[in-house]
């Protein structure tokens, strides 16, 4: 098992580098400059320049990218941002704790209310709860989160001040975003988790628990679920490490600063090194994610523990 | 099939129950009926006698506090920088030029060289007293940072005349100086050498910084020995808000006290309650039309008047700004010196018979294709653009339009045909020589505007300096070389029982120390 997450931490090294070769090409071919764009129009070509010059984005395509790729793999020197004249990590680190608090929030109220949904629907199959959900989850997942979000203000901190409207002071402030981000997403948990189980109940042994009279409640949590649970584990895995940084529009709506907000900032001011460092953290992460997810799927099913212990 | 129908009609009822209980600020279509939109608690019923602190909204996060830093003149990080920091004169919004931490100022017969005597008993924030070497130092940091290059660039060299008075030397005379010295921020010499002004501050100003989350809130605090006295608003609080929308449920539910409507839809509703106080301000930002006057057919006068007989202000305005701009027929308004009100009219009336007319006599009587337009893209920039190509269509002049992310960049290398840009200006007319004199945006080269110019810079005189501006405008009324479309205003509201005053300048729209509570 050692082995097995050796070997996987390892294979992310090639992954980050696919990443980093692909983010950096893209945005060096984007058209303008970061020179200008932190300068404004008002600046000089001159002064433009000048800055360019300092920030070294006038050298080779190539140059660039070796000289990154060497400060960042021997000296963990992932550059400053042109913006801020910060290291970008530093913005990266205070902005990742807001995006793992989104990001878990949301899927944890994607899990919570779409994963029961999702059990009762396919044990009441074509009953009235059983068309509820699916309408429910359909509808669900249609909801612009923008418009959800921006009705959920209105609502809750506007009309009822319950809540507030943005910002990350308290737990409060997460509510809303929760709430925002784990509606949509608790309709495909819910759906997922009602074709699994579907699936799973109509297995002999099921048939045969039932037969021998084993009680419902243990026949569905103890064996139907746990057979069903490796894609809503996937699914619920992949959610959230695509939530971490593709949670920009929440961000954006309840002004919270995370690494979305930060990639898409980056991107419109051709700060190529905060853009970079999101997306590397974000890279790593995700594989991070991904060998956990394998690491449960050997802890649910003894059958994978064996195959990773060969 | 009908229990789905019937619960899918529920869903519906009541996701248009909560639509109907939201206010129309925020709303796109928002029509400015003036109906009732807050709860009631940004609007004084809290007992403000009691209040000390204030808390105002900011549309984008800080990057510095650094006031020669990179991103030192982004309106945001201004924000801060206003309320801690000073210059040695500030210009108000009648364009006076009033002293701050410079008192007085002589300039020496050939107008080259500037001595200010500096304000006694001046306190930094560390405690230290302001001194000429503090100025010098100030002065020497700014000129290593290039989005202050148009501030310094007349300047030879800055020394200090004893503790108590500054002496700068300029390479060249030029007239407006004074006034381009209120963008460089006075700091501590003992503090900023030991110390990062990237995430900390010392200057004179009448708020010190206690705590600042870059992405998220600044807190300030009144600093005791301002020299002007203690303000009267002890704690400051700026939150940064990104979406427009939920600023304004922000202001309403009264987590924020003083914002200008980033949401510029959700202004009318505001100010119709009348439950705020609001104001609208101009601004020093002019949107225009860039004419690449080196291209064919543009290089052609007439073509350029055509074009600017078919520019509709008004509806590019009510259109593109939800009306809150004023239209401008110049780089410039009529708050800046070198431009009369006489002169400051739409010489170019909209008028389509007109327009075609002058392409006729250009030689385009059945009209012409102008190619691509590059559109700023993502603002409002892409609306006004719409409205001047309906206009082109109805005198036969075709234009596709392009958004471009790039649109600065390819106007400033002359990559275009035309363009939609937004330029900022200032107090006087002398800023305005980076539109017209040789490599500008526009492409646009006349030797005797170029010599105005120059005259106007280094004329001391300013009944002289006024006239030459004069020349220099009626040339530019007459050769179009772009075409101003609108100043936009900038609206502000404010809690009904605050006392504040917006001001004209972007990068200096607001000073907590002017601020007080009822």
């Amino acid at each position: 098992m050692l082995r097995y997450v050796i070997k996987r931490l390892l294979l992310l090294i090639p992954v980050l580098l696919g990443v980093t070769l692909i983010i950096f090409t893209i945005m060096a071919i984007q058209p303008g400059d970061p020179g200008r764009m932190i300068l404004g129009e008002n600046a000089s070509q001159e002064a433009v320049e000048k800055l360019n010059d300092q920030l070294g984005v006038n050298r080779p395509f190539v140059v660039r990218f070796v000289s990154y790729l060497y400060n960042a793999v021997f000296k963990l020197d992932f550059g400053k941002s042109y913006r801020t004249s910060q290291p970008v990590f530093n913005d990266v680190f205070a902005r990742a704790g807001t995006s793992f608090k989104i990001a878990f929030n949301g899927i944890f109220m994607a899990t919570v209310v779409g994963i029961p949904l999702g059990i009762l629907s396919a044990v009441k199959q074509y009953s009235a709860v059983d068309t509820f959900s699916r309408v429910t989850a359909m509808l669900a997942a249609a909801i612009p989160p923008f418009w959800l979000g921006m009705m959920l203000i209105f609502v809750f901190a506007l009309k009822m001040q319950w809540l507030p409207s943005n910002g990350i002071e308290s737990w409060k402030s997460f509510i809303l975003p929760m709430v925002t981000l784990g509606i949509p997403y608790a309709g495909s948990q819910l759906r997922m988790t009602r074709s699994t189980m579907l699936e799973t109940i109509r297995q002999d042994y099921v048939r045969t628990a039932k037969a021998k009279g084993v009680p419902q409640g243990i026949i569905i949590f103890r064996h139907a679920l746990r057979n069903a649970l490796l894609p809503i584990i996937t699914i619920t895995a992949t959610s959230f490490g695509g939530l971490l940084g593709g949670a920009v529009i929440t961000e954006s709506v309840f002004s919270m600063p995370g690494l979305g907000t930060l990639i898409v900032t980056g991107i419109r001011q051709r700060d190529t090194p905060s853009v970079l460092a999101a997306t590397i953290f974000l890279a790593f992460m995700f594989g991070v994610i991904m060998l956990v997810v394998d690491l449960i799927y050997a802890f649910v099913d003894p059958r994978i523990k064996a195959k990773y212990s060969r | 099939m009908r229990k789905i129908l019937a619960l899918l009609l529920a869903v519906m009822v009541v996701a248009t129950i909560f639509s109907g209980c939201a206010p129309q600020t925020g709303s796109n279509d928002d029509s400015g009926s003036g109906s009732s939109t807050g709860t009631g608690t940004g609007t004084g019923t809290v007992d403000t006698a009691k209040r000390t602190d204030v808390k105002i909204y900011c549309e984008g996060v800080w990057s510095t506090l650094d006031p020669y830093g990179t991103g030192c003149t982004s309106y945001t990080n201004m924000y801060l920088a206003n309320q801690m920091y000073e210059c040695l004169v500030y210009v108000n919004d009648n364009n006076e030029i009033v002293p701050v931490l410079a008192t007085d100022w002589t300039v020496s017969a050939d107008g080259l060289t500037y001595t200010f005597n500096l304000r006694q008993g001046v306190k930094f924030h560390n405690g230290e007293t302001l001194k000429a070497s503090d100025v010098v130092y100030s002065f020497t940091r700014a000129m290593g940072e290039a989005s202050l290059e148009t501030y310094y660039k007349p300047i030879a060299k800055v020394e200090a005349s004893g503790d108590n008075a500054v002496v700068i030397t300029l390479k060249s005379v030029f007239a407006p100086f004074v006034s381009y010295m209120e963008n460089i921020p006075i700091v501590s010499e003992k503090y900023a050498t030991a110390n990062d002004l990237l995430t900390t501050e010392c200057g004179t100003g009448p708020y010190k910084l206690v705590s600042i989350e870059m992405n998220t809130e600044c807190k300030m605090t009144a600093f005791d020995d301002y020299w002007k006295g203690k303000a009267s608003i002890q704690d400051v609080t700026l939150k940064v808000i990104t979406e427009g929308t939920t600023a304004v449920v922000a202001f309403e539910s009264g987590d924020i006290d003083y914002m200008f409507c980033y949401s510029v839809s959700a202004f009318g509703p505001l100010k119709d309650s009348g439950k705020y106080n609001t104001a609208l301000t101009a601004t020093y930002h002019t949107a225009n039309i860039l004419l690449n006057n080196k291209v064919a057919p543009l290089d052609n006068k007439l073509v350029r008047q055509a074009l600017s007989y078919a520019t509709d202000r008004d509806t590019m305005i009510a259109i593109a700004y939800e009306g809150l701009a004023q239209p401008a027929y110049l780089m410039a308004n009529t708050n800046t010196f070198g431009v009369s009100k006489d002169q400051y009219y739409n010489h170019y009336e909209y008028n389509l018979d007109k327009a075609k007319e002058l392409l006729a006599q250009a030689g385009y009587p059945n009209g012409l294709d102008l190619g691509k337009m590059t559109v700023i893209s993502g603002s409002y920039h892409e609306k006004y653009a719409q409205v001047w190509q309906q206009s082109l269509a109805q005198i036969g002049v075709k234009i596709e339009l392009v958004g471009s992310e790039s649109c600065v960049a390819d106007c400033t290398a002359h990559n275009y045909v035309t363009a939609t840009m937004g330029n900022g200006f200032t107090s006087d007319f002398a800023y305005n020589s980076q539109h017209y004199t040789p490599d500008n945006m526009a492409n646009y080269d006349n030797p005797t505007v170029t010599d105005l110019f120059s005259k106007a810079a280094s004329e001391l005189d300013n009944t002289k300096r006024q006239d030459y501006y004069k020349q220099i405008i009626d040339i530019i009324f007459d050769e179009c070389p772009n075409i101003p479309i609108f100043n936009k205003q900038i609206p502000w509201v404010w809690n009904k029982n605050l006392n504040a005053t917006p001001h004209l300048n972007s990068g200096h729209p607001y000073y907590v120390y002017e601020m007080s509570w009822n």
